[in-house]
């Protein structure tokens, strides 16, 4: 029975990135909504990965950026790639994060969410053939960023009640 | 005896640390491979992709249930207040309309009257199959919707997709139940249009914003401000004279389109099962 908790509890950060990516796209009463949501997905993995690494195997990032791709219409491959590439960005970046305060792992995020969000961006536009506004991308950065506190909030909670 | 730690140690010890040394460039590369398998079009990771859409649409269908169920019922609370005054208005309205079916029955029957004096061929009957959005993408990157409408029930690559009154994309994706919309803004999205009551036509592209814009127009065209904009039908693949938007000029005098619907709020699309009879001659 012990095991068994232990590896639910383990599996805790995958089950919240698997509930965004489909919570995230579920209709409302009006398109202009989807304008201004965060995108939390990138919130989620970024702070896991800083925090519990070992909870984010790539694979199963893969496969959610893969689920991601087939929700949003993106060519298959091109979230997958995203989140591995935030992993691994991350990754390389993590032990300046741990230890200090949240304004510099808010500052982290701010300068690896823009790239991550730009690269999207970039490559949506390289298969259309064709560029796409700004504008659109950009609130949903600032408005990502802005959510960086409050989503971080709930994460140190999870983490702190269900995982560790 | 010592087989387990030795294959332990000879086999997946060398193989996990080789994976954990290039599992980052092994899943980029995976990751770049399928966006351009995608964009190739390779039958077998059609299918593939299929399957996943299948998968994460049953998903997102019970999602999309739940919350439109919960919407509805703090809306039909909210709504309580107002249920007499609506019931007048749709008594009123119900009179106005049963004059019009007279006048409707009339006149549908001076048409087929003029269709026969003029051996007149009319444009194929258009069925329509309902269904409901189980997915939005989002609009940052990408426009598109999934429906829970696939080929089992009728849909085909390239219909059209209406709202309530408008166009609001086309078919994509189709698998057995569910179908992905591309809708008029994305990115992608490339529509032969007409100005209503005109011969001005075009192709309407659009840009992940509210708004799409208008290509190829003639060159000498004028529009004007509040013109409707309807597809021409031209290529076969879509209806024509099914309303999009109406013309909304920029500061920067280019022509955009404002689309007339906001989908969104019924939860419910039309896909069009329109298709010409007969078959075009090619030399």
């Amino acid at each position: 029975m012990q095991n068994i908790l232990y590896t639910g509890r383990q599996t805790v950060p995958v089950v919240t990135m698997l509930l965004l990516a489909l919570i995230s796209s579920m209709p409302l009463s009006s398109s202009h909504a989807f304008e201004i949501f965060p995108m939390l997905n990138i919130i989620v993995i970024f702070y896991w990965t800083v925090y519990r690494p070992d909870l984010v195997p790539p694979v199963v990032l893969f496969l959610i950026g893969l689920m991601d791709d087939v929700v949003m219409g993106t060519p298959l491959g091109l979230m997958a790639g995203i989140f591995i590439l935030l992993r691994g960005v991350t990754l390389t970046q993590r032990q300046f994060f741990i230890g200090k305060s949240f304004y510099v792992t808010w500052l982290g995020f701010s300068i690896i969410s823009a790239f991550c969000i730009c690269l999207i961006w970039v490559l949506v536009a390289l298969f259309a053939g064709r560029l796409g506004i700004v504008i659109t991308p950009f609130i949903k950065y600032v408005i990502t960023l802005l959510s960086f506190p409050s989503a971080a909030w709930l994460l140190v909670r999870i983490q702190r009640y269900l995982v560790d | 005896m010592a087989r387990g730690p030795l294959l332990f140690a000879r086999v997946v010890r060398p193989i996990r640390s080789l994976w954990q040394r290039f599992a980052f460039v092994t899943l980029i590369g995976m990751a770049f491979s399928l966006m351009v398998a995608d964009e190739v079009d390779i039958k077998v990771f059609k299918q593939i992709k299929t399957s996943a859409i299948y998968s994460v649409g049953t998903l997102l269908e019970l999602g999309a249930e739940t919350s439109t169920a919960a919407r509805e019922s703090f809306e039909t609370l909210a709504e309580l207040g107002k249920f007499k005054d609506e019931l007048a208005r749709l008594r009123l309205e119900n009179n106005e309309l049963k004059k019009w079916r007279h006048i409707a029955g009339s006149l549908n029957s001076q048409n087929i009257a003029l269709r026969d004096l003029y051996n007149f061929v009319p444009l194929p009957t258009i069925k329509s199959i309902t269904g409901r959005i189980i997915s939005y993408s989002g609009g940052a990157f990408t426009r598109s919707i999934l429906i829970n409408v696939g080929s089992k029930k009728g849909a085909r690559l390239g219909q059209a997709v209406m709202s309530s009154v408008a166009l609001i994309g086309v078919l994509v994706e189709v698998t057995d139940e569910y179908s992905r919309v591309l809708l008029i803004t994305d990115l992608n999205s490339q529509i032969p249009v007409k100005i209503q009551n005109s011969s001005v036509s075009g192709i309407l592209i659009g840009d992940n914003s509210q708004l799409a814009k208008l290509f190829f127009l003639p060159q000498e065209s004028v529009l004007a401000e509040g013109q409707v904009v309807t597809t021409s039908g031209r290529g076969g693949i879509l209806p024509p004279d099914l309303p999009i938007g109406l013309v909304k000029k920029t500061e920067g005098l280019k022509l955009v389109v404002e689309p007339f619907d906001d989908w969104a709020q019924s939860g419910y699309v039309r896909v069009l099962n329109f298709k010409f009879s007969g078959t075009i001659l090619v030399n």
